[in-house]
């Protein structure tokens, strides 16, 4: 790809170029991308309205980056990572991998490309662990099904190797899912995901379920894996903390919609939209002894429904920073500053920013 | 001197489990006093739930039971009360909050007819009254329309609101103390930030002392005075709000604060504690947390240490400190 030709040209010394290119190469375009799940009524089961749980969502994933998505519950956060997947059928919009429209694909050409290349690790490990089959099975399954390795003993060795990886003993292989602890389902889980050496793994609420001492263990092991591995990593998540630790860039999502997408240190540093400002200063934080007391917005009432979501900005109705056009017209999410990205009137006009 | 409200001494609670004991809360002392409010903290199975549960005369029964010790509520051990005097005690004296209010609100009945039978019952108002202190009650808890809210049902409102029907209920009484269990962890962080505001609001309005039961050491560090942290069945360490953050004495506290991530500040990598925590009813040798602890010595493995005051208002368990300070 273009990396190669642009080494030619670069001089040696100018590495430090070229690996930012290649670092930002991107792996996963999503362009409005609308996942409406319809609601019916009556006896017919009439469609009288739809759910618009993702609404026109639009960005990119870089290649060995750590995107962070953080929303409050129902916010989309969920069923956007299952749609890019195609666990859910997209209403619209388009999922480019590697420049290949996977909502396109028929479903046959998918497993080789798609199943294959993304994994998914989900809140409750022991939810997506079949109870009756051991592990070693458990994690030979998807080597079967893609036809990987010649015989048994192969495959053996392989997830022997993964199971050291991920932190297991290799003679964890003949134990059933109810005989590990939480934090142990979750290497699993994440040894799952692995098996099929994957580029891009959607991890959502993959530390949530954890007590604490176990979720910075699965935190640290999956930044080791990471970097030894190679792995692009989309990081659903409620827990701004977690996000802020892992993640390069954050996307905050309200109401379906992506109202925000910067940075991690942008983010975290100075917010522009007044969701993300209010919900970086709801987190609660332990106070230690230089610790700065921040201002807290308290935003009045409850996240709207999705299936009747207000008109103009979705946020409108909570927003402390509202003005006239918020209630009719739809701020779209633009690039205010370079790498900056935020749906809000506020900054229409550019000399704000 | 504030007066005591609550005194707990050697609070054993005790499970049969497959014809094996597990020691869920396995010798616990300490005291909330007046317009306090006191943070229990530790992770899943350290017996935090089942401390307020043995306070509130909950345990489930007949394979949980009290097996000894002293629960003083105003100088009246609740561990001897009979079921009758406790129906009295709970709601009234002693309120609780939980987790998920879905589960503690009846679905078939409105709002109305649950706060309602609470306030008849402890208070032995007439209907008109109870229902004027329903409404005033309602409407501290910011509802803005309370005359409506008395006749919905539990399933219109959302999370946040159901929790806060259920903190006006708890306080509706006016108890002395109020166990909220988790009460944050279900919530959205926005919702989670009004809930807690209230909450403080709430113990300095009625000088309520309160006793907050939860793993987020975010949420201790907004709410509490006072912090209790449990590991397996087990007080470790006792502190005030700012010692405990500021200078963590136990090996234990110290992971349990180094292992969350911070929303400020940037760390390279989080300190994980290692291993996993002893599942109920493993018998443990010497101190408990020894296993997982990197500062173990051989001594730790064969003896268990004593909780020991240290200061005024801080004990902690644990070998390193036996040289310091203390009594």
């Amino acid at each position: 790809m273009g990396s190669t030709s642009l080494l030619e040209f670069t001089s040696p010394l100018n590495m430090e170029e070229v690996n930012k290119v290649i670092e930002e190469e991107t792996l996963l375009e999503v362009q409005n991308l609308k996942m409406y799940f319809p609601i019916k009524a009556g006896i017919i089961q009439r469609v009288v309205g739809h759910v618009k749980a993702v609404d026109d969502i639009s960005f990119r994933v870089r290649k060995g980056e750590t995107l962070g998505i953080v929303g409050e519950s129902g916010c989309g956060k969920s069923t956007m990572g299952r749609a890019l997947i195609r666990l859910y059928e997209p209403t619209g919009g388009s999922v480019l991998y590697d420049g290949i429209d996977i909502t396109k694909l028929p479903e046959r050409a998918l497993r080789p490309l798609i199943r294959k290349k993304i994994q998914m690790i989900f809140q409750d490990p022991y939810a997506s662990l079949n109870p009756r089959k051991s592990l070693g099975n458990l994690l030979k399954e998807p080597l079967k099904a893609h036809g990987l390795y010649a015989n048994s003993t192969e495959r053996n060795e392989k997830i022997k190797e993964l199971l050291e990886v991920v932190g297991l003993h290799s003679s964890s292989m003949n134990y059933y899912p109810n005989e590990f602890s939480g934090g142990q389902r979750q290497r699993i889980g994440i040894a799952r995901a692995l098996v099929l050496n994957p580029e891009l793994i959607i991890a959502d609420e993959a530390v949530s379920a954890l007590d604490v001492s176990i979720q910075a263990q699965i935190i640290n092991l999956l930044e080791d894996l990471q970097s030894q591995f190679n792995l692009t990593y989309i990081f659903i998540s409620h827990d701004l903390s977690v996000v802020r630790h892992i993640a390069d860039r954050v996307g905050v999502m309200y109401l379906g919609k992506l109202v925000e997408l910067a940075d991690k240190n942008d983010i975290y540093s100075e917010a522009l939209h007044p969701y993300t400002q209010a919900l970086l200063s709801a987190v609660p934080t332990i106070r230690q002894k230089g610790t700065i007391n921040r201002d807290r917005i308290i935003l009045k009432g409850d996240i709207p429904s999705s299936s009747n979501p207000p008109t103009g900005c979705v946020f409108h109705t909570r927003c402390p920073a509202k003005i006239k056009a918020c209630e009719t017209i739809v701020p779209q999410l633009k690039e205010v500053q370079p790498n900056r990205f935020v749906a809000c009137h506020l900054y229409d006009n550019p000399q704000i920013v | 001197m504030l007066s005591t409200i609550l005194e707990v001494n050697n609070l054993k609670t005790y499970f049969k489990k497959n014809k094996r004991i597990v020691r869920a809360v396995d010798g616990i002392d300490f005291k909330i006093n007046a317009g306090e409010i006191v943070a229990l903290v530790g992770e899943s199975g350290c017996g935090k739930s089942m401390t307020s549960l043995s306070i509130m005369g909950l345990v489930p029964s007949p394979e949980g039971k009290v097996v000894e010790g002293e629960i003083l509520l105003d100088g009246v051990n609740l561990a001897e009360l009979t079921e009758k005097k406790m129906y009295k005690i709970r709601g009234k004296e002693i309120a609780m909050i939980f987790q998920e209010p879905m589960t503690s609100l009846n679905p078939v009945l409105t709002i109305g007819d649950q706060l309602l039978s609470v306030i008849i019952y402890h208070l032995k108002l007439p209907k008109r009254e109870a229902e004027q202190k329903a409404i005033e009650m309602l409407e501290l808890v910011g509802f803005s329309d309370p005359e409506k809210l008395l006749k919905s049902y539990p399933h219109r409102l959302s999370g946040g609101m159901r929790q806060r029907v259920m903190i006006a209920m708890a306080m509706s009484c006016n108890p002395k103390l109020l166990i909220a269990d988790e009460p944050t962890t279900a919530l959205d962080v926005t919702i989670q930030a009004q809930v807690l505001e209230l909450m403080k609001e709430i113990s300095i309005k009625f000088s309520t002392s309160i006793l907050l039961i939860t793993h987020d050491l975010g949420v201790v560090s907004e709410l509490a005075d006072r912090v209790i942290v449990m590991y397996a069945g087990q007080i470790v360490e006792i502190a005030n709000i700012d010692d405990l953050f500021d200078y963590p004495l136990h090996p234990y506290t110290v992971g349990l604060i180094n292992s969350v991530p911070k929303i400020e500040g940037e760390i390279e990598r989080l300190q994980a504690i290692k291993g996993n925590v002893p599942a109920p009813g493993t018998i443990i040798e010497g101190c408990r947390f020894a296993k997982r602890c990197n500062k173990v010595f051989e001594r730790c493995t064969k003896e268990m240490p004593a909780l020991r005051k240290m200061d005024g208002t801080r004990s902690v368990r644990c070998f390193l400190y036996d040289d310091v300070g203390g009594e």
